[in-house]
């Protein structure tokens, strides 16, 4: 048997609370975008600063603050809620990819040489009679079996398919992620900067009109600073979303490298059978399954496929030469074992690092939910949407 | 020469209905299509009235045949009366059951598809009521709710969407109208009221049209979804150009 070389599937790390402080700037804004920002915001305060303190309009636009940001961060939060959602596929034993590897394990154990005792001897009727060939009775055993290994590899080919449909909707849901992010981080740099504007005006109004200054402290101040709170917090949630995804997309890749060599070392454990029989009881094993698995595994496997001709030409070598051809198939075996053995530690890992994500992305969105029902009742007073000096600018 | 303010403002209502009338060109199709709809809505119920008095006068002259053979033959008169009785039944069922606007109280128990279709119908009984400055709004809400019940039919029930829907459909926007039609008779025609209904319908048609991009989204995510999968599962990642050898 060729030397395999050693199948190590890495589970991802688990992905940490990303701390509020460091949640801004993740995302860049740019230059000229950043200039835009200032001059709303500068328009806004001029206006605000306009408005005679006391009066219905300046209320309305103090109103506008309060409810700054609600849309962006309810999107944002719909978002980096969907991790959540996203069932882990394949960690499940009982059905999907999971269930096929059971299967297949076990079906390949009913075949295990290692298992069948010694091949060469013969076979005796009540222990004494020679009675049959062992050999023959086993490969003949391969005949019985090929059609449902036939049906789990394809099965595990439709999950192959499942999972790479499941990495290309974690593209998309990532590439909205980072839209929703983009233009939250321009909330945040919106809220900073009025933060640091109202700070300044009523620092100039303190002593031409106290009241003002007053009020701007306040209710506009007051609010600017609670919205930028609100926006880092989620900001936060939803760059840890945004990991999480990654390490979803991760373990999925890792369990496609699984899937593949378990499909790999399967047929060829199969074809070393033909050949082992061919040298050890001159029977030429037809497994018409075999055929089909050649062709449909090597398009699957297009990286492992070449892997797999050149094991091919040397187990015949080897199986025609060697005196113990019985020990090939035994390590073709060993090679599965090993294979669904890396892939049960990985999942075993991944699982654990998932679950840390998960608990750690739960405890934040839960932060987080505390704003967006907050956000909810205001959408009830606000009503009208006359927020539109303050949103984001549209790429 | 100064104008009388009232000139003033009836000249501002002149060019407010020129602007409304005249000046968009998507306006007219759209009243065209309203029209439309309205006009298929009227020959649905008419062919079902049809169908319901033909079959009503069926039954009667089957039941006089039916009584004639196995009962007792119901000779002259029994023939001029079933001829009556049946030219009773159609005129009865000309026009009853009452096509009737759907109640209020029935709308949050609507299934979601189907509750864009009830609205409007409900939102066309109560139109009359409505001032025509408000004519463009409503009508372009109509189109909107006619396009999205289809669309509702792909929405998972229990999402916040839905949920939002079925909100603003069967409490905020009835409500809305409702509260105008609460304004005493004498003030509903002024600017004031007219305004604030307007605002409230422009607002109800952000929102729909708000749910409808959502939703178009949805399928747009899939659509790209199924496109990388393709292209992650058929091509060569190091040459796009060249899919994968099978």
């Amino acid at each position: 048997m060729a030397k395999e070389t050693k199948l190590k599937l890495e589970a991802p790390v688990a992905v940490a609370p990303v701390a509020i402080d460091s949640a801004a700037g993740l995302v860049p804004v740019e230059a000229g975008v950043r200039g835009q920002l200032e001059q709303k915001v500068d328009a806004f305060v001029a206006n605000l600063v306009a408005q005679d303190a006391n009066s219905p309009e300046f209320g309305k636009q103090v109103d506008r603050l309060s409810s700054f940001g609600q849309k962006q961060i309810a999107e944002a939060a719909g978002q980096s809620n969907r991790f959540l959602d996203r069932p882990v596929k394949a960690m499940d034993g009982n059905n999907g990819i999971g269930a096929d590897l059971t299967q297949l394990r076990r079906t390949v154990e009913d075949l295990d040489p290692s298992k069948k005792g010694d091949l060469m001897t013969r076979k005796k009727l009540f222990g004494i009679i020679p009675f049959g060939d062992k050999a023959r009775d086993y490969f003949d055993s391969y005949k019985s079996t090929q059609g449902h290994i036939s049906t789990i590899l394809k099965s595990l080919q439709n999950g192959k398919d499942e999972l790479l449909r499941d990495n290309a909707a974690i593209d998309v849901e990532r590439r909205q992620q980072w839209e929703a992010m983009g233009k939250l981080e321009q909330m945040i740099v919106m809220s900073k900067l009025l933060d640091a504007k109202l700070e300044e005006k009523a620092a100039e109004l303190d002593a031409e009109d106290p009241t003002k200054a007053k009020a701007i402290r306040e209710t506009a101040l007051f609010y600017a600073r609670q919205r930028t709170t609100d926006l880092l917090t989620q900001m936060a949630v939803s760059v840890q979303g945004y990991l999480a995804l990654d390490l979803v997309k991760k373990n999925n890749i890792e369990l496609l490298k699984g899937v593949d060599r378990a499909s790999t070392t399967t047929v060829s454990a199969l074809r070393t059978a033909v050949t082992v029989a061919q040298a050890l009881t001159g029977q030429k094993l037809v497994l018409d399954q075999i055929t089909a698995l050649n062709t449909t595994t090597a398009n699957v496997i297009d990286a492992t496929g070449v892997m797999l001709r050149t094991q091919t030409a040397e187990i015949h070598k080897q199986a025609a030469s060697s005196t113990i051809p019985v020990e090939t198939l035994k390590q073709a075996f060993a090679n599965i074992y090993a294979t669904m053995d890396s892939i049960d530690t990985f999942k075993a890992q991944a699982l654990i690092s998932m679950k840390t994500t998960v608990d750690a992305l739960s405890g934040e969105v839960e932060k987080s939910r505390g704003y967006i029902a907050r956000a909810e009742g205001m959408a009830q007073i606000e009503g009208k949407s006359g927020v539109e000096a303050l949103t984001p600018i549209e790429a | 020469m100064a104008m009388m303010p009232e000139t003033r403002e009836a000249l501002a209502r002149y060019d407010e209905w020129l602007a409304r009338t005249m000046r968009t060109p998507g306006a007219l199709p759209e009243a065209l299509k309203h029209q439309t709809r309205r006009l298929e809505r009227k020959t649905r119920s008419v062919g079902r009235r049809l169908r319901n008095m033909l079959l009503g006068a069926f039954s009667v002259v089957l039941a006089a045949v039916l009584f004639g053979v196995f009962v007792a033959p119901i000779g002259f008169a029994g023939i001029l009366l079933t001829v009556l009785g049946a030219m009773c039944v159609m005129v009865l069922l000309s026009s009853w059951p009452a096509e009737r606007a759907p109640q209020l109280d029935a709308l949050p128990q609507t299934p979601l598809p189907a509750l864009p279709a009830k609205v409007e119908r409900w939102l066309e009984a109560h139109r009359i009521a409505l001032p025509a400055p408000a004519a463009r709004e409503i009508d372009g809400i109509m189109a909107q709710l006619d396009r999205l019940g289809p669309q509702l039919q792909k929405l998972d029930a229990a999402s916040p969407l839905a949920e939002d829907t079925r909100r603003l459909l069967s409490d905020h926007l009835p409500r809305l109208v409702k509260s105008y039609a609460e304004v005493p008779a004498s003030h509903r025609a002024s600017p004031e009221a007219t305004l604030h209904l307007r605002d409230g319908l422009k607002v109800v048609g952000a929102e729909i049209s708000r749910i409808e991009t959502t939703i178009a989204r949805e399928s747009l995510s899939a659509l790209e979804v199924e496109g990388k999968f393709l292209e992650s599962r058929y091509q060569d990642p190091h040459d796009p150009q060249v899919p994968r050898k099978p």
